[in-house]
Parts: structure tokens; C-alpha cells; sequence
């Protein structure tokens, strides 16, 4: 029993390892607005999340302090994006969420931000494309982040505290190889047990 | 009398040459009536194509409204009794003149069917003018609308006066909200009892954004907060307006009417937003539409210092900016010179600083005729 137990431990320890979870917040020790390039205007942002006043055709437009790379998610057959924010308005306006390279290349997605209440909450978003008119190809190292509104001219308010990026749901093929390792491990472990029983 | 040539859409039309180039299908489709048309390879320009422009209106998501913005690019000739069409023999600064008009009292100015006045020839060729609703046209005289008057004074654009001299105009029919937007029964707005639930249209008065919604309790358009009557709110063609869509279909709205062959100049306000319709039934790009050339526009190699151009790009409002040799989009600073801007669509400028008067955008027909 202790074997099965060990087991099961070093499986999570391996699984924590090797998934696509990566998370960014949009707070002063990862974000800096470009307020040039921005029509939101920012109330506050501390150290996790930014609060911002504007309308549902406000933008937001900011560098990362250190750009992350999403390579390896991008080039499979999907990136989750879940974005964490709340607002206090009322707002069913969409809203375009855009990750950038260094290059203007990028992906985006969408969401609506009538998803979100008036307390911090996580809200998957939805791929778009991944024209965004620098030209090129998205090299998936995200060094900027910008929200466009899509509405009209509707007052919104939002706090936008994290985007996780995950692929979780296509795991690479060493992390297959991996859970059938496992799986046949467990499962040699369970017949062991059984056979260990009938003596 | 040498007048311009009359938009009238029972007037059969020409073969487009290949310059014209029709709206992909989809969002917008301007089609041509093609009876009584020459198509000959050698035809050449002779009267103006009319037909009937469709404006789709994005469904919203049942949770989520769609916004799109909507503008309307053919013209329509008005019907009323009187010179249509003529030359200009008196101009002051919110008013012109014909003096073998003929008009009868009032019937320019009814707020029901409200008019437009096009200057057909000289060097203000092309613009257009809302007519007053609240001060009646004479036999011989038409007033400008209060909020043009106050951007422009007729007098300083250089309008030639004469009864065989004087350049010529034509009346034009202004669409409202109601002859273009309807009801829930003939298009499918979405109605309701609060504002908040309906189909919304905004409209950009004097600086202001004003709202408009069809009213479930009135059974008619009203407008937000006032709640005044709206059905009779004129859609000026050179004006870009805001759809938000509630309803989860999407909207189809066929108008008639005669694209422009003459060269439009539109008024873009000195400071502030301008909500500027595309303007014609074609597209265009971001690179041909001359939004640079207007005088005043600041160009700068950096956003902070430059006039704004937003357009609604596939649900989302992007920023552009001039840089003195292309446009680039704000923030990624990637060129958009391409960047088609739809018929039926249009542009919100933004003047970062105020001129002291306001500009004119200057286009050319983007289509041979």
C-alpha cells in the first residue's frame, strides 16, 4: 500500500512538472501600461491587478516586464486563455484580447465582459485568429498585451488581475509517454495486490 | 438652364467600368440594376449607377450586443414641387438661394422627410448640407441645419452666385431612423421597454453621442433619457452612426438609391470626434481615403502627438495614426495602409488638438463612372 501511495505522489510531482500552465498578472511586477497607446484610463495597479475607467470602446495596450514564451503551446493545436478580471458596470459588450511578439504578430480572443461579476473571477476565452496585421508569423513570445473594447460608448469599469495560459488538454508526447509509464505502473501495482490477496 | 444631372433613381443607369469595383459579398452588397445597361468594353461614363445598397447589422450573441457601424452611401433625389435642381443665386452664411426655385413654403423643411442640399459644381462641389427643420424654407431661400451652420459659413467657400453663372445644387431626401431602421415588424429591430434590452442606435450631435431605441410601450423610436420622439432623427450620409444589435439575428436593410459621381467634401469638426461615414458604396483603404490630407491632421512618428483614426475592426476598435509616409495601427505600430474600410461602414476621427474652425475632407470618386 505504501508502494501504490509513493507511486501516486511521484505521479502528481512528475504532472505538476511538465504542464502547460503559465500565468501572468496585470500587476505593477509584470505589466506596464502604455498610456500613449491606451484610452482606458488607469484608476489604480498594485502589485496583482490594474483597475481601469473608460467605455466599452476603451483600450488597453501594455509590455510585459518579461516576456514569456508560449512557444510550445501555440504550437499545438491550441492555447487556453483564461482571463481573471471583474467589473462593476453593466456591460454585455464584447471585448478583443490580443497577445503580441516583438514583431506586431499575434493571437487573439474574445470574451464578453457581462461573463464577469463585480468580484475577481476567472472567464475562459475564446481563439479569434491569429491575423493581427504585423505581417508576419506570431512567434509565440508574448511581449505585449492589449484589450480592445468593442462596444460603444457604454461607461465600463474593470479590474483585470491574471491570464493563465494553459494547454493542459494536449499534453506534449513526453508527457503521454509519462502517463502511460504510470498507468502501466499502477496498473502492474494493482495486480500485484490482487495476487498478493488470493495468497 | 444648365443644371448638374439629377439623382433619380428611375434614371437608367450605366455600366460600371472595371474600376468600380462592388462589394465583396457578405456584410455589404451594393448591386447594380442591370436593366438598360451597355456593356460594351468601350462604354464610357454617360449617368450615374443605381441600385440597391444592403446594410447587414451583425447579430448580437443572446448574452452579448454586436456593434456595428452602419452609414449609408447612395442618395436619393427628392420629389417636392420646385427646382430639384438648379443654380445658386444668393448665399449668405446659413442660407442659399434660387431665385426661380418655385419651392413651396415649408415643404424643404418638414421635420417628417427632412432634405439635403448638394453643391454640384465650383469649388464647393460636393458638399452637402442638412436642411433646417425648425426655420421654413421660402419659395426661394433654404436654410441650414443649426449644427452645420455653426461649422460652416457659406460665404467663405467661394459658391459662385447668378441665375447663368451661378454653380448648381440639388435637393436631396434625408433618411431618418424610422425610414431606414422601421419596426420590429418590417426589419427586425429589436424593441423593448428599456433602452437597455432594445437594439440602440447612436447618433454623434454637436460632440454628444445621442441615443435611440425602439420603445415596446410607444411602439416608435424614442431617444434615451429626454425620451422624446426619434422617429424623425435625419441620418446624415456624411454621418457615421453606432448599431449595437441585441436581437440574435442578424438585420438586413436594402436601400435605394444613386452613388455619388461628383467629389465629396465632407466637414470634419475642429477638435474632438468626428463620426465620418465611409461614404461611398465601394470600399476602400485606410492609405486612399485621404483622411491625411485633411488640413490640420497632425502627423507625428509617435502616437502621442498625432490626430486618430478608429475603426471597428472585426468586434473590436483599433487605432490608427499617420506618421507622415503611412498609417500605422496604434500600439504595435504595424503598418495599415491596406486596411480595408468596408461600404456602408466609417470612421471615428480624433483631433487630439482643436484647429480653430473646422476642415474639409476632400475625396475623389474611387470608381470610374
Amino acid at each position: 500500500m505504501n508502494t501504490l501511495r509513493l507511486s501516486l505522489i511521484a505521479c502528481l510531482l512528475v504532472f505538476s512538472g511538465t504542464a502547460h500552465c503559465a500565468t501572468i498578472t496585470f500587476g505593477t511586477d509584470d505589466y506596464v501600461v502604455d498610456t500613449n497607446a491606451s484610452t482606458f484610463s488607469i484608476s489604480s495597479q498594485n502589485a496583482t491587478s490594474l483597475t481601469l475607467s473608460g467605455s466599452a470602446q476603451s483600450d488597453l495596450y501594455g509590455s510585459l516586464i518579461n516576456s514569456i514564451d508560449l512557444s510550445a503551446y501555440v504550437s499545438g493545436s491550441g492555447l487556453s486563455v483564461a482571463l481573471t478580471a471583474s467589473t462593476t458596470s453593466t456591460s454585455d459588450y464584447n471585448f478583443t484580447l490580443e497577445l503580441f511578439d516583438a514583431d506586431g504578430d499575434g493571437v487573439k480572443y474574445t470574451g464578453n465582459w457581462s461573463s464577469f461579476t463585480d468580484s475577481l473571477s476567472s472567464v475562459s476565452l475564446t481563439l479569434a485568429g491569429y491575423d493581427l496585421g504585423g505581417g508576419g508569423v506570431f512567434d509565440g513570445v508574448v511581449s505585449t498585451i492589449a484589450i480592445y473594447g468593442g462596444g460603444s460608448t457604454a461607461a465600463l469599469n474593470i479590474t483585470l488581475g491574471s491570464l493563465t495560459f494553459d494547454s493542459a488538454a494536449v499534453p506534449e508526447p513526453a508527457s503521454c509517454a509519462a502517463l502511460a509509464g504510470f498507468a502501466t505502473l499502477g496498473a502492474a501495482l494493482c495486480r500485484r495486490r490482487r495476487l498478493g490477496s488470493r495468497r | 438652364m444648365n443644371h448638374a444631372p439629377l439623382l433619380c433613381p428611375t434614371r437608367p443607369p450605366s455600366f460600371p467600368r472595371a474600376g468600380f469595383h462592388l462589394a465583396s459579398a457578405g456584410a455589404i452588397l451594393f448591386s447594380l440594376f442591370l436593366t438598360c445597361m451597355d456593356v460594351s468594353a468601350s462604354t464610357s461614363a454617360a449617368t450615374t449607377p443605381v441600385g440597391v445598397f444592403t446594410v447587414t447589422i451583425a447579430a448580437g450573441t443572446g448574452t452579448g450586443a454586436t456593434v456595428s457601424t452602419v452609414s449609408f452611401p447612395l442618395a436619393i433625389a427628392a420629389g417636392f414641387s420646385g427646382a430639384m435642381t438648379g443654380r445658386i443665386t444668393g448665399v449668405t452664411a446659413s442660407g442659399l438661394s434660387n431665385s426661380a426655385a418655385g419651392w413651396t413654403a415649408g415643404e424643404l423643411s418638414a421635420a417628417a422627410a427632412p432634405c439635403l442640399i448638394q453643391i454640384t459644381s465650383g469649388p464647393a462641389l460636393g458638399r452637402t448640407f442638412l436642411l433646417s427643420t425648425t426655420t421654413a424654407n421660402t419659395a426661394t431661400t433654404v436654410t441650414l441645419n443649426a449644427e452645420e451652420a455653426g461649422l460652416i459659413d457659406l460665404t467663405t467657400l467661394g459658391i459662385a452666385t447668378g441665375v447663368e453663372t451661378g454653380d448648381t445644387y440639388r435637393i436631396l431626401a434625408c433618411d431618418t431612423i424610422s425610414s431606414v431602421f422601421g419596426t420590429p415588424e418590417t426589419t427586425g429591430v429589436k424593441a423593448a421597454s428599456a433602452p437597455d434590452t432594445a437594439d440602440n442606435i447612436q447618433i454623434l450631435s454637436e460632440g454628444t453621442w445621442l441615443r435611440y431605441y425602439y420603445s415596446s410601450t410607444y411602439a416608435s423610436w424614442r431617444r434615451v433619457g429626454p425620451d422624446t420622439a426619434a422617429a424623425n432623427i435625419p441620418l446624415r450620409p456624411d454621418t457615421l452612426i453606432l448599431y449595437t444589435r441585441r436581437g440574435t439575428t442578424d438585420m438586413s436593410i436594402p436601400l435605394l438609391g444613386a452613388a455619388s459621381e461628383i467629389t465629396r467634401r465632407a466637414i470634419v469638426r475642429p477638435g474632438g470626434i468626428t463620426a465620418l461615414a465611409s461614404g461611398w458604396p465601394v470600399s476602400g483603404t485606410l492609405a486612399g481615403s485621404a483622411l491625411q490630407s485633411i488640413p490640420g491632421w497632425n502627423a507625428a512618428s509617435d502616437v502621442a502627438g498625432a490626430d486618430r483614426v478608429w475603426i471597428l475592426v472585426s468586434g473590436a476598435w483599433l487605432r490608427y495614426y499617420y506618421d507622415g509616409a503611412s498609417w500605422r495601427r496604434v500600439g504595435p505600430n504595424t503598418v495599415a495602409d491596406t486596411l480595408v474600410i468596408p461600404a456602408g461602414s466609417g470612421v471615428l476621427l480624433d483631433k487630439i488638438t482643436a484647429t480653430a474652425s473646422a476642415s474639409t475632407l476632400v475625396q475623389s470618386v474611387p470608381y470610374d463612372l
